[in-house]
């Protein structure tokens, strides 16, 4: 049976959560978790699952499945996401919650109101119970507790600095019971492989967050699912050992093109040469890039595709290479580069087209844009072939032609904008 | 520089474990309960004030070399983390007093 991609986020608050925004309520989070096209949510307030059975409610026929859940905080202060099969095993879950928690009364003027709202959004009561304090349970007993009900425990964004399982207990505990980890919507699943690698032992998801309508499946998983997936379809997967069937955010390779790019005007290039290449007979996706900077003797070279080489002592900008290089080979192909001092950088990487971990291009246009309006001077050629078609595109006849306009002049980038726009229509959609 | 014993009277400390491992020198003291700012910051042969009680601490001062770690605040280490801390032989100590308190008597020894 063919394996479908479907999206979900599986960490989303409502308003219940007195950080969150007053719009969220059940009807309108379904509505934009449709508008995102979003198959599958997890409903998940800080400790409490009081408006879960509302938005199941309120997701009836609306093609979306909501998966009963919570975010726990457990006594170090760490949060974790707790899923669960069913809407009783979630709500006897709260039971246990509620009797960990600190007996205080929320101050809804300091911390945000906690109404418990119907299936329409009503508000039908306040929670007095205090949700933004950590619980008197460990990581562990949580992880446990949930495991036990049936439930899925993943500790949420690991990536950040505060209340994450990683920042309050600095590593992962061995043995714990999880069946993921959570990467925010500021890393993508290749950053955090390189700057953690002690994640790589878990299946890693995205999620967005939300306390707010417009980040509703800002940041989705992709799982991989022979029909339309439920709970157990999302266990399953996350705990699969026969091929990974959990797709979290993936750079666009029109990031890593921007980064690399980056890398030659630092390095002294005038003139970079970019090149996308994709053809459907060999099923190959691949990427030139080529400058006339400064170049790299043979040491520097091999050191740039460590990752934890950078010639910056400050930002953490060194990582182009290495994300480029990773994202190449995990989908069956490489990253050539060639250098030599005073002959400038050239880089090749090749990817499987059709590989499931091929990242798509992302908005080209507006990266070429970006590129240009930054380095107005930079000669950019890009040529884009997919197939027997082309996009062409020559900042430095283009320069030519407008002789004393300057290339990020507004009426210029307007027109290229269109220019690039028009080229891709041609192209074809589906190819990018 | 001051001999562990004589902080631990100082700070009415009781020794949760390892009580045969005192003979240890305690050059300066770190306060911070996120473990990953603890695995950055603190210096070897340093006592480490924290009220986590999480297994984890135990790897943490093994790793840096801390002469001990004082659980504050009448806070109590979990059954694993005493156990693990006498395989790892990590001194654990815990005090009634609140981590100002107890920072406020090793600065004044200390520095």
């Amino acid at each position: 049976m063919g394996l479908m991609p479907y999206k979900m986020d599986l960490h989303i608050h409502t308003a219940l959560s007195p950080c969150a925004q007053k719009e969220m309520t059940p009807p309108k989070i379904i509505h934009a978790a449709r508008a995102k096209g979003l198959h599958l949510i997890a409903v998940t307030d800080h400790n409490t699952a009081e408006n879960v059975q509302a938005t199941i409610e309120a997701a009836r026929g609306s093609g979306i499945f909501v998966i009963p859940g919570m975010e726990v905080q457990t006594r170090e202060e760490v949060h974790l996401i707790c899923l669960f099969p069913s809407i009783s095993a979630c709500m006897s879950w709260q039971d246990t919650v509620y009797k960990n928690l600190p007996d205080l009364i929320n101050r809804p003027e300091v911390f945000g109101a906690q109404p418990v709202v119907d299936s329409t959004g009503q508000t039908v009561r306040e929670l007095d119970r205090m949700l933004l304090i950590s619980t008197n349970m460990t990581v562990e007993s949580t992880a446990a507790g949930v495991t036990d009900l049936g439930g899925i425990c993943i500790p949420a964004h690991v990536d950040r600095p505060s209340y994450s399982l990683i920042s309050a207990l600095g590593f992962i505990p061995e043995d714990l019971p999880i069946q993921a980890v959570e990467l925010s919507r500021h890393i993508s699943t290749e950053e955090a492989s390189l700057t953690m690698p002690q994640l790589n032992k878990h299946c890693h998801i995205s999620s967005s967050d939300a306390h707010c309508l417009q980040d509703v499946g800002i940041n989705p998983t992709i799982l991989f699912c022979a029909r339309r997936p439920n709970f157990d379809d999302v266990k399953n997967a996350l705990g699969s050992n026969s091929g990974r069937k959990v797709l979290a955010k993936v750079k666009d390779l029109s990031m890593h093109i921007i980064d690399i790019v980056q890398n030659s005007i630092e390095a002294g290039a005038t003139k970079v040469e970019l090149e996308i290449l994709e053809d459907a007979v060999h099923d190959s996706f691949t990427i030139g890039i080529a400058d006339n900077g400064r170049g790299m003797d043979i040491e520097t070279a091999a050191k740039a595709i460590d990752p934890f080489f950078t010639t910056r002592k400050t930002r953490r900008v060194g990582l182009g290479l290495p994300l480029l290089k990773a994202a190449a080979e995990r989908c069956e192909g490489s990253l050539i580069l060639d250098s030599a001092p005073g002959k400038g950088t050239s880089l090749r990487a090749t990817f499987r087209h059709s590989h499931i971990d091929r990242a798509p291009l992302g908005n080209i246009i507006d990266t070429i844009i970006n590129l240009i309006v930054s380095n107005p001077d930079l000669d950019l050629y890009f040529h884009h072939k997919a197939n027997d078609k082309e996009v062409v595109f020559n900042a430095h006849e283009l320069r030519e032609q407008l002789e004393d306009v300057p290339l990020n002049n507004p009426a210029v980038i307007n027109w290229i904008k269109n220019y690039l726009a028009d080229s891709y229509k041609e192209l074809g959609a589906g190819n990018w | 520089m001051m001999k562990l014993p004589n902080l631990i009277q100082e700070l009415e400390a009781q020794v949760k474990c390892c009580e045969a491992s005192l003979d240890r020198d305690v050059s300066w003291c770190y306060c911070s309960d996120l473990l990953s700012d603890v695995m950055a910051n603190a210096a070897k042969d340093s006592i480490w004030i924290t009220l986590q009680t999480h297994p984890n601490i135990v790897a943490v001062a093994s790793l840096i070399g801390l002469s001990a770690i004082l659980i504050s605040r009448g806070a109590v280490p979990d059954p694993e983390t005493l156990e693990k801390a006498r395989q790892e032989n990590v001194v654990i100590l815990t005090t009634k007093l609140p981590t100002f308190e107890a920072a406020g008597i090793l600065y004044k020894l200390l520095s």
